[in-house]
């Protein structure tokens, strides 16, 4: 996973106090710890159910699940990118859990608050396990277990967010050799976000002299060049669009999508750099090769094989359409159907040298000039 | 004819053999004590992701028809309300998002395992009985297929195979009593559920987590745990953030049915005081009419 | 004994009722091969139809005649109405006996209808147990009590053919203990036959309490048990001179007019008892305010109630119409309606299932076999009145 850190554990959800940390601190005489976060008005009852709580049964209340017990403030690129969770993987491979992508997120409402529902006093998560039990017959009935656990924290949200809740969305079966994660758990605008509708076009204004012009096609890097979403917004904050009501929206800069270099190594300033707006891509005026119908729905790379690599193909038919020869063309789909005599007729006879732009010459085997009188087959006397 | 203390010797032996031959009958009425830990589950319907998982471990563990894991998958069934039937012990119901709220309810329903549960009360041979651990439990053998435990039951939750033409049984949730009463077994349901949507525990237990969570996230739910009093009391305990008749569950009394019906059978054939009583009005009217000035009269009626 | 009546035992009506037993007992054929689903509409919401409804709510509460004519002339010695007694007895036995074909029908298990004996498997708590458990008990004594017209008919009388002519004196003699004996001890049967039928009657309304949230609010009620035992009361009696007048017309006999005239004004005042009770209970849960909802069930209470207690309530008090066969006739056959209809409504038209997509309509084969069976119950009551010496002879005086 490139170069991800790789965490197996995960790190939210906890009780209260739960089980492990209250054992430890009230096996002491005193109570220095839990002293602090209780406030000197308090009684026994607000945080325990008996009279006489043990170290071995605390019989503590529950927690508020939300914005309970949580402790310092933690910055967004602080925790892990992404979290392996295995611990309960006997079914399924280990969840690959986004939690930089999350974490960005929730940074826009909520905060770390959202899953991490306790902290030590220190500032320190510690995993769920520690307070939910692996095993459900060892749990405590007031929490759910692991698995629980981890299961209400994804669902629920995404349910709610996507009405997302099926099993291989986050599972792969263990057994399968076929990848259920298909996204790129990096991409912040490639999961299950709504369409976000774009400009076609943006025209900037520099201050470079020599071009001051710079015109982005955004709809051709798109739909006509195949970019991905992530490809260039890889890293970009979510609060550049989710913005509070208060909060300013953030200045769009160049640092918040990858450089035109990144594919564009190669060009000159004034490729990008005009004295006027450039119109979108074409491929006829630019290349001076005209697509029309035939290669007009052929996609780029069938072509240009590599995005990076634009060779230019010969515009000569016969140089990439090497399997074609008499049989399997139909010719009808160039307006003319051959007749019965020249259906049987090698391709180069009539296109000499395999250069299928020139107009045939019917001399090379007839003594008068046929055309345009007479043409060998039915269709639109249309020149081809 | 007969005379008068032929008449007594003979209704006064009648009676009392009618009595001793009943008396083996007054003995079943006793109910027998239910264990103090007797066992329970808490379905939290806030916490239900509408997976059906439960719907498939159901199926497999009660031999019902069981469709591909994949197939349970399928949602649009949601949209439906469905009812437990012979095929199905348990379904999951789909409720839409309160209002200003997002996110739908899931809903299960199954038995509620009454703890005084008025199909045991209604059964005539005793078929269905209440564990005192908690199942009510449905023995075909004894079944003599009168179907009166569904129209005793306020839940309205057995089902029956009509198309059966020699052994047809009545059909619902068995609480797996089979595993639950076996040592550490917990219900097939309760197990498979990954949001642990439901708790298997002791019900004295469980209660008092259900009002834990209800106090603790007072904007969550209701204040009102579904069984905790439902019916006299059931053995399923729900947690809901809307009223529970919005979900079809029943506004039920709090009293058992069978608690009616019981008052007036004990009422009545109690130590067979009832039936005594007629017996021996009617044998007085018959000896005491025949003597009195009524005969004389009966000739000028009319 | 075709000779004791005047008409021939096969007319034009038992031909029809033939043909309905046979697609009765054809339905019933169906059932026991393919199950209840292939011939009822019956489903997890509503387990009870057409068969407990009428087949055997019904059929115990116009029974009723057996037990309370038995009481007006035995227990109470009016023994002018001693001729109503045979009839009736013969109605419940044969009644009772259909509403155990009955059960044993619906049942889903009827084989192990025996587990009600089985020491451990009673449930004293349950009503239908109960039920059951009267009516077999019942149904003994209601056999029992029927010996005496066997015994008359064949005393004196026994003809064996061939070779068991030799037993003739043998049988005549048994006849004649089992008489003298039946004649010594069928004041206990009698008796025992009240207790058994009032302790039934109210069981079968203590039925429908365990439902509170099904069956419909105007008749729910925890006093059911009594209503339905008051009501049995009245449609006893109604049973009673309704048959005889059916049966005197059907076999041209002489109407018994000086003796059902004076015991339908009984009627009315069971009647007022069993409608108080009705209407007390109604006010007192205030369920009236169900009546004008124009909901099926608020007119089914309606015609329950004015036609089967207001207006034969209102004919019999009057002297002039109770003296007249038809309106007698009429009035008898109302009472008899309503309180069908009552165990109807109870049953089936006031029951709502929590979850019912619709209401329960019965299927075809339902009420065939209803129909089938009870036409079985008519043309054996006729074959038993052509047979035994049921209906009263002029000049012939029956024994206490």
């Amino acid at each position: 996973m490139r170069s991800l850190v790789f965490i197996v554990a995960a790190a939210f959800l906890l009780t209260p106090a739960g089980p492990a940390a209250a054992a430890g601190q009230h096996g002491q005489p005193e109570l220095p710890a839990t002293r602090a976060h209780m406030p000197a008005t308090s009684s026994c009852a607000q945080c325990h159910t008996c009279d006489k709580p043990t170290a071995a049964e605390p019989c503590l209340v529950n927690c508020p699940r939300h914005g309970g017990h949580f402790y310092g403030s933690h910055d967004v690129g602080e925790g892990p990118d992404v979290v392996v969770i295995g611990q309960l993987a006997n079914l399924y491979k280990p969840v690959v859990f986004s939690h930089k992508l999350h974490a960005v997120m929730a940074d826009m409402n909520g905060g770390c608050t959202n899953c991490h529902h306790y902290s030590e006093q220190s500032g320190v998560i510690p995993p769920c396990r520690e307070c939910h039990a692996v095993d459900r017959q060892d749990a405590d009935l007031s929490m759910p277990a692991l698995k629980g656990a981890y299961h209400r924290q994804c669902i629920n949200c995404h349910l709610d967010w996507s009405g997302e809740g099926s099993c291989s969305y986050c599972h792969e079966e263990s057994g399968s050799a076929a990848g259920a994660v298909v996204h790129d758990p990096t991409d912040i605008v490639g999961i299950q976000h709504p369409k976000i509708e774009a400009v076609e076009t943006y025209t900037y204004e520099t201050s470079y002299a020599d071009g001051p012009v710079v015109t982005f096609h955004h709809a051709d890097h798109v739909e006509m060049f195949g970019q991905a979403c992530v490809d260039c917004h890889q890293g970009d904050s979510c609060k550049r669009c989710h913005h509070g009501e208060n909060q300013a929206a953030v200045p769009r800069t160049l640092d918040h999508v990858a450089s035109c270099y990144t594919c564009h190594a190669e060009r000159d300033c004034g490729f990008c750099h005009r004295q006027e707006s450039t119109p979108r891509f074409d491929h006829a005026r630019s290349t001076g090769f005209d697509l029309k119908d035939y290669h007009g729905g052929v996609s780029c790379q069938t072509c240009h094989s590599t995005p990076d690599h634009f060779r230019t193909p010969s515009s000569r038919c016969g140089d990439c359409h090497i399997h074609w020869e008499v049989g399997n063309f139909d010719h009808a789909l160039t307006g003319l159907k051959l007749d019965d005599i020249h259906v049987e007729v090698d391709c180069t006879s009539c296109h000499a040298g395999g250069d299928y732009n020139r107009t045939p010459s019917c001399t090379d085997c007839h003594d008068e000039p046929m055309l345009p009188k007479q043409w060998p087959g039915t269709g639109p006397r249309t020149k081809m | 004819m007969v005379t008068r203390r032929d008449f007594f010797k003979i209704t006064g032996t009648a009676a009392g053999t009618a009595a001793v031959a009943l008396a083996g009958v007054e003995t079943a009425q006793a109910r027998p004590a239910l264990d103090p830990d007797r066992m329970g589950v808490l379905c939290d319907f806030t916490f239900c992701i509408g997976c059906r998982r439960c719907e498939y471990a159901c199926a497999g563990e009660n031999g019902l028809p069981q469709g591909a894991l994949e197939s349970y998958d399928d949602k649009s069934l949601l949209e439906k309300t469905r009812r437990p039937d012979r095929q199905t012990f348990t379904v999951i119901n789909r409720y839409p998002a309160l209002a200003g709220q997002s996110g739908s309810l899931d809903v299960k329903v199954n038995c509620l395992h009454c703890e005084h549960p008025a199909c045991v009360s209604a059964c005539p041979v005793s078929a269905l009985v209440k564990n005192a651990r908690g199942p009510v439990t449905y023995d075909a053998s004894r079944c003599i297929g009168c179907r009166y435990c569904m129209v005793a039951c306020p839940f309205q939750i057995p089902a029956y195979e009509y198309n059966e033409p020699l052994t047809p049984r009545v059909m619902k949730c068995t609480l797996c009593s089979d595993r639950i009463l076996a040592e550490g077994g917990i219900p097939a349901c309760v197990e498979i559920c990954p949001a642990e949507t439901m708790v298997y525990g002791t019900r004295d237990a469980l209660l008092k987590v259900a009002h834990d969570r209800i106090r603790n996230h007072p904007g969550r739910y209701v204040d009102h745990v579904y069984g905790e009093y439902e019916a006299g009391g059931t053995s399923w305990l729900y947690l809901c953030d809307r009223s529970f008749q919005e979900v079809d569950l029943p506004a039920v009394a709090n009293q058992s049915p069978a608690e009616v019906t019981e008052a007036i059978q004990h009422g009545i054939f109690r130590g067979f005081t009832g039936p005594l009583m007629v017996f021996i009005l009617t044998s007085v009217i018959l000896k005491s009419a025949g003597k009195g000035p009524g005969q004389a009269r009966e000739d000028k009626h009319e | 004994m075709s000779n004791r009546h005047a008409v021939p035992f096969i007319t034009p009506g038992v031909r029809v009722l033939l043909a309905l037993a046979a697609a009765g007992l054809a339905v019933l054929a169906i059932r026991l091969v393919w199950g209840l689903g292939a011939v009822t509409n019956l489903n997890d919401q509503y387990p009870w139809g057409l068969w407990i409804g009428i087949d055997v709510a019904t059929g115990v509460a116009l029974a009723a005649g057996g037990f309370t004519t038995a009481f007006v002339a035995h227990v109470l010695h009016r023994h002018k109405y001693e001729v109503l007694v045979r009839p009736a007895l013969l109605t419940a036995a044969l009644g009772y006996t259909f509403v155990g074909l009955g059960v044993c029908v619906d049942l889903g298990r009827y084989y192990n209808i025996w587990h009600y004996f089985v020491p451990g498997l009673p449930n004293g708590n349950s009503a239908l147990f109960e039920v059951g458990m009267c009516v077999c008990l019942y149904l003994t004594v209601l056999y029992i009590e029927f010996l005496p017209i066997v015994c008359e008919r064949f005393l004196g009388r026994v003809n064996l053919p061939g070779a068991l002519r030799a037993l003739n004196g043998l049988v005549e003699g048994v006849l004649r203990v089992l008489q003298r004996t039946l004649d010594r001890v069928m004041t206990i049967f009698i008796i025992l036959g009240v207790v058994l039928s009032c302790a039934h009657q109210s069981s079968l309304g203590t039925l429908m309490v365990i439902a509170p949230d099904k069956l419909h609010p105007l008749w729910f009620t925890t006093i059911l048990p009594m209503q339905f035992l008051l009501s049995a009361f009245a449609v006893g009696l109604a049973m009673a001179i309704f048959e005889s007048i059916l049966a005197s017309r059907s076999l041209k006999r002489p109407l018994e007019m000086d003796v059902l005239a004076p015991l339908a004004r009984i009627i009315p005042f069971l009647l007022t008892i069993y409608f108080g009770s009705k209407l007390i209970d109604m006010v007192n849960r205030g369920s009236y305010r169900y009546l004008d909802d124009g909901s099926p069930q608020s007119v089914a209470w309606l015609v329950e109630v004015i036609v089967g207690v207001v207006l034969p309530w209102a004919i019999l008090l009057t002297h002039r119409l109770r003296r007249r066969p038809g309106w007698l006739f009429s009035a008898a056959a109302m009472v008899v309606l309503g309180v069908a209809l009552n165990r109807i409504n109870v049953f089936i038209i006031g029951y709502k299932p929590l979850y019912a997509d619709g209401p329960y309509v019965p299927a075809i084969p339902e009420i065939v076999l209803t129909v089938g069976f009870i036409s079985i119950l008519v043309l054996l009551y006729r074959a038993f009145v052509f047979i035994f010496p049921v209906l009263h002879d002029e000049g012939e005086v029956h024994h206490a």
